[in-house]
């Protein structure tokens, strides 16, 4: 008998992602099987989202997959049915989602039974760091076959070749140790030039490295992937020589925690990129999240060949403008190392943005404006060119997973509220919490901060990455707080 | 605004007013037959700096807040036609310039020189606009550096960054997100009191 399907698998993304990289988890998927003899397509359903509707009913849909705010039905079925065609486009036996976060929860609690009670013969399977929330886990259960716990390549080949007990398949999985037997990325099925212009021209992403070298308090890294593994540098650099001379792709973005955790690794790494580049006209960039060193111990090359090898747009973990916040977030980094390091950037032309974080269970007043003058203090760097923005996010989370969550509980309460949800279905809970050791430091405070911040940093030119979509988000949020509120007025007193 | 900022918090608002700064020149000076380059350097109209650039020289000129308008201007005096050294096969061995290598003002170090200051030079004809942008002077002429004060934001200006978050679209944008996450954090308050 001749079989109807076309191919083994389709492995798509969900809502909620940033619009202007391709993701990484299906392309880096599609590689790996592909490597082991199977077929496989890659979808970005967060982008396909945004292309399918209007701006207005887009921001309503945003608004839906965000905080879970009931919408016009209608919005989701355009949403979901041209999600659908293109999901079963090439009669897959596997529909796989990649569940990136918590992020994605709004859209894959209401999307997966949709889709399965449409499609009831359909094998569908999750994965993903979003898929380690067992309440979540719960809803959606009744609307897939399998769920691929912790890191997938190796489990979604068993589980493709029939073999339905191996680690990670609806079992906690185990972690691959050798991230160099991982098959190189195919972005082959995305359109590049699709994504928002965050880079003048194509980009995509790798992994160098898996976990991270740090336990900051407020990260849950350190939960998901314990140990810090990494590809060797000459690993990472044939697969970014390979699909520079395939697809004629410059600019590549790392999906890592942080891209130079291992430094013997990451100076291979930046000495093959820059001799590689020493024969190109056009000059192989990369990018990605990048820790501040201790200036102690780093060698005298350090700058110049991160320089060379291409450095461009490294997202620095920053967080804050206060040693003392910074300190008790385990960050490893003061505020001397870092203007280091800045000096070093400056001088050798390595652009970067901040990643911060208004509002930690210790953020004093004056911790806070420390931040301020951060902003102020370097806009020296925004002037040359070396910071290229920074991302103010969306306000602390208390993640239990997390090491705050798990070892500080005597920093921060939680309202006990007769009717509030306890999972994070509907309200983020996890952002509900007030400092119980800087007094005044609630969910309304953190929310001042952060528009303070917003409006001090533009003042001193600093572009704010994704603040449209954060203060949306915000906004949402802080509403729904409100309006929660007038049954519970603690929670946004 | 100010009901959202504590007054504590007003004072890092860039409140775009003229400071009192350093700027640093770094020249970099090579020897010709006659020996090395001479510069002569104006802040405004005032002479700030007249000698030899031996190799390397820093001069470092303070610029009070007073000054809004600023004008620094980098003289190349004592080149002359047979400062230039060729030998037998028409190669240059020696030659006699300055290099304008970096300019740091108020803290923020540049070294795209060219893309801050103009070059005029009194070059040969065949030489014409050869040596317009960049930062080295092979002729005599001046380079000059323009800026208001504060620098920073002026600097900002030329280097403006072009990209996914400087749009028109993307700032009104936030804008409007902005006001609305305000409007939601004060009409609360307004409820309470």
């Amino acid at each position: 008998m001749i079989s109807n399907y076309m191919i083994d698998i389709t492995i798509a993304t969900l809502p909620v992602l940033e619009f202007y990289l391709p993701p990484a988890a299906p392309a880096l998927l599609k590689g790996h099987l592909e490597k082991h003899g199977f077929t496989c397509t890659a979808l970005d359903l967060n982008l396909q989202s945004k292309q399918v509707l209007s701006k207005e009913r887009f921001n309503e849909f945003f608004e839906f997959t965000t905080t879970d705010k009931e919408i016009d039905q209608s919005i989701k079925t355009e949403v979901y049915t041209s999600w659908e065609k293109l999901l079963l486009a090439d009669n897959p036996i596997w529909v796989g989602f990649s569940i990136f976060s918590g992020e994605s929860h709004n859209t894959a609690r209401d999307f997966l039974p949709w889709f399965k009670k449409r499609n009831p013969k359909q094998k569908v399977l999750i994965g993903g760091n979003g898929t380690s929330k067992p309440e979540f886990i719960q809803e959606v259960l009744s609307s897939v076959d399998h769920i691929i716990y912790n890191e997938g390549e190796e489990a979604l080949v068993e589980l493709l070749k029939g073999n339905k007990k191996y680690p990670g398949i609806d079992t906690p999985g185990k972690q691959i140790d050798d991230l160099d037997s991982i098959g190189h990325s195919n972005y082959n099925d995305y359109n590049l030039g699709e994504y928002d212009r965050f880079y003048a021209e194509n980009v995509v992403q790798i992994t160098g490295s898996r976990g991270c070298i740090r336990r900051c308090t407020f990260c849950n890294i350190g939960h998901l992937w314990p140990t810090f593994r990494w590809r060797t540098g000459k690993h990472i650099f044939d697969e970014i020589k390979k699909i520079h001379q395939e697809k004629n792709v410059q600019h590549f973005y790392f999906t890592d925690s942080l891209i130079n955790g291992n430094q013997k690794t990451y100076l291979e790494m930046c000495e093959l990129l820059a001799d590689y580049n020493s024969t190109l006209d056009k000059k192989i960039t990369w990018g990605g999240q990048y820790i501040v060193r201790r200036k102690k111990g780093l060698p005298e090359h350090y700058f110049e060949v991160t320089a060379k090898s291409g450095a461009y747009n490294l997202a620095l973990g920053v967080e804050t403008g206060s040693d003392s916040v910074r300190h008790h977030m385990q960050k490893k980094f003061d505020n001397d190392d870092f203007d280091f390091f800045m000096e070093g950037f400056s001088k050798h032309k390595i652009t970067c943005s901040y990643l911060m974080m208004v509002g930690y269970p210790t953020e004093t007043q004056q911790d806070f404006e420390d931040t301020l003058y951060l902003f102020k203090r370097h806009q020296r760097y925004v002037a040359n060119g070396t910071i290229t923005g920074c991302s103010l996010g969306t306000t602390m989370s208390i993640l239990d997973d997390a090491p705050i969550g798990e070892n500080h509980s005597d920093l921060y309460t939680f309202p006990t509220t007769p009717g509030l949800p306890t999972s994070t279905r509907g309200l983020q809970v996890s952002r509900h919490w007030e400092s119980a050791v800087v007094p005044g430091l609630d969910y309304k405070e953190r929310m001042r901060r952060r528009l303070v911040a917003q409006r001090v940093c533009e003042s001193y030119g600093w572009s704010t990455i994704s603040a449209d979509r954060e203060l949306r988000q915000l906004q949402a949020q802080s509403q729904q707080f409100q309006d929660f509120s007038t049954q519970t007025p603690q929670l946004f007193p | 605004m100010k009901n959202l900022f504590k007054d504590s918090e007003l004072k890092y608002l860039n409140k775009h007013e003229p400071v009192s700064h350093d700027v640093l020149i770094e020249l970099h000076g090579s020897e010709g037959r006659h020996g090395w380059p001479e510069v002569e350097v104006y802040h405004n109209k005032k002479i700030v700096y007249k000698g030899l650039v031996e190799h390397k020289h820093t001069l470092k000129i303070a610029v009070s807040k007073n000054h809004t308008r600023n004008i620094f201007k980098v003289c190349f005096t004592n080149k002359k036609p047979n400062d230039t050294v060729v030998d037998k096969q028409g190669n240059i061995t020696h030659d006699k310039f300055v290099k304008v290598h970096s300019i740091t003002i108020d803290n923020s170090y540049i070294d795209d020189v060219g893309k801050l200051c103009r070059v005029y030079i009194d070059e040969p004809s065949d030489y014409a606009g050869s040596s317009r942008g960049g930062n080295a002077m092979f002729f005599p002429g001046h380079l000059k550096l323009y800026y208001t004060n504060p620098p920073l934001d002026y600097i900002h200006q030329v280097y403006m960054q072009q990209g996914l978050f400087d749009t028109a679209e993307y700032k009104a944008d936030i804008d409007l997100n902005f006001n609305r996450a305000v409007e939601i954090l004060f009409n609360h308050s307004r409820e309470d009191h």
